[in-house]
């Protein structure tokens, strides 16, 4: 079973005036006395070095982040966009390369060797250029 | 949330929420990676423009917090090397800043945010909620956060004597 952390009834004012930066002098004997509440004081005060330290490092400016943050929106607005149009180019691929196979297949062989090679060359320049295309669309999403 | 308002509020969140990020993470350089995404996911968030600055606030620590961890568990980043000789000396930044990253995670969440943002009980709680790996978000009460504060104090305490770093 936990122990109870031991409470003071001074603690929440020690934190509110942590909180606005200044203890108040009625305050200060207190806290020469109360573990609870220089424990308090002593962590905020180095959390404070620690934090004012941090951020010494100078941050982007807010002229340069606003133009980062609007510029990726922008960004992901125009990959929203592109979606339907990348899985349109993808179904329209394969369907032609199926088409392609399926003519190739169905068409009953003339004797003519040229309505052959013409029935391989269709397929041979639609599967691949599908095959193209289909590669180009993964490589937008 | 147009320009002028979002200059305002980054100017008000921003070196105290680099400074949080800069406390968390080993990598210096993703520091801003992580400042950007976290303003870029609150733009994103399109909170209401009614929004109090307590609110927006507090939702950006929350992002940020997830991203610090999502980090975390994607890199499997190690605890820094106690390189510190044991020798009396004053509390420098650096010495409190080395003692601090040797806490867990969540201790120094809550020292950052109760006295370095000064969040109330509630708000940190607020921030908190959405660290859980679990599909339902983890609830912490406020009244959690009271010794969960204590515990994290005793263990920064703890360590700041172990190194002999002054008050």
């Amino acid at each position: 079973m936990e122990m109870p952390t031991p409470e003071c009834p001074e603690e929440s004012k020690i934190s509110a005036a942590l909180a606005v930066g200044e203890i108040p002098a009625y305050l200060l004997p207190h806290l020469s006395t109360c573990p609870i509440c220089a424990a308090i004081h002593s962590t905020a005060m180095q959390m404070r070095l620690l934090a004012s330290h941090l951020a010494a490092e100078a941050a982007p400016s807010a002229t340069s982040m606003w133009w980062r943050v609007t510029l990726r929106m922008r960004r992901e607005g125009v990959r929203r966009a592109e979606k339907p149009l990348i899985w349109m180019t993808r179904i329209s691929c394969g369907v032609a390369a199926l088409t392609a196979a399926l003519l190739a297949l169905s068409i009953p062989m003339p004797s003519h060797p040229a309505a052959e090679i013409g029935c391989l060359a269709l397929s041979a320049v639609v599967i691949p250029v599908s095959i193209i295309l289909w590669g180009w669309s993964r490589s937008k999403i | 949330m147009d320009e002028e308002s979002f200059h305002a509020f980054y100017e008000q969140t921003a070196r105290n929420l680099r400074g949080y990020l800069r406390s968390m993470l080993i990598d210096p350089a993703m520091v801003d990676d992580l400042l950007q995404e976290s303003y870029f996911r609150l733009f994103n968030a399109n909170l209401p423009a009614s929004a109090e600055y307590g609110h927006r606030r507090n939702y950006l620590y929350r992002i940020a917090t997830n991203l610090v961890y999502d980090h975390r568990r994607a890199r499997r980043l190690e605890e820094l090397p106690d390189d510190l000789a044991a020798v009396q000396a004053p509390a420098t930044a650096q010495d409190i800043g080395r003692a601090f990253r040797r806490l867990k995670p969540k201790d120094r969440d809550v020292l950052w945010m109760a006295y370095v943002e000064c969040f109330s009980h509630k708000e940190i709680a607020e921030v908190l909620r959405l660290r859980s790996a679990s599909i339902r978000p983890m609830r912490i009460r406020p009244m959690r956060i009271r010794p969960m504060l204590a515990r994290a104090r005793a263990r920064f305490a703890d360590i700041l004597r172990r190194r002999n770093i002054g008050e």
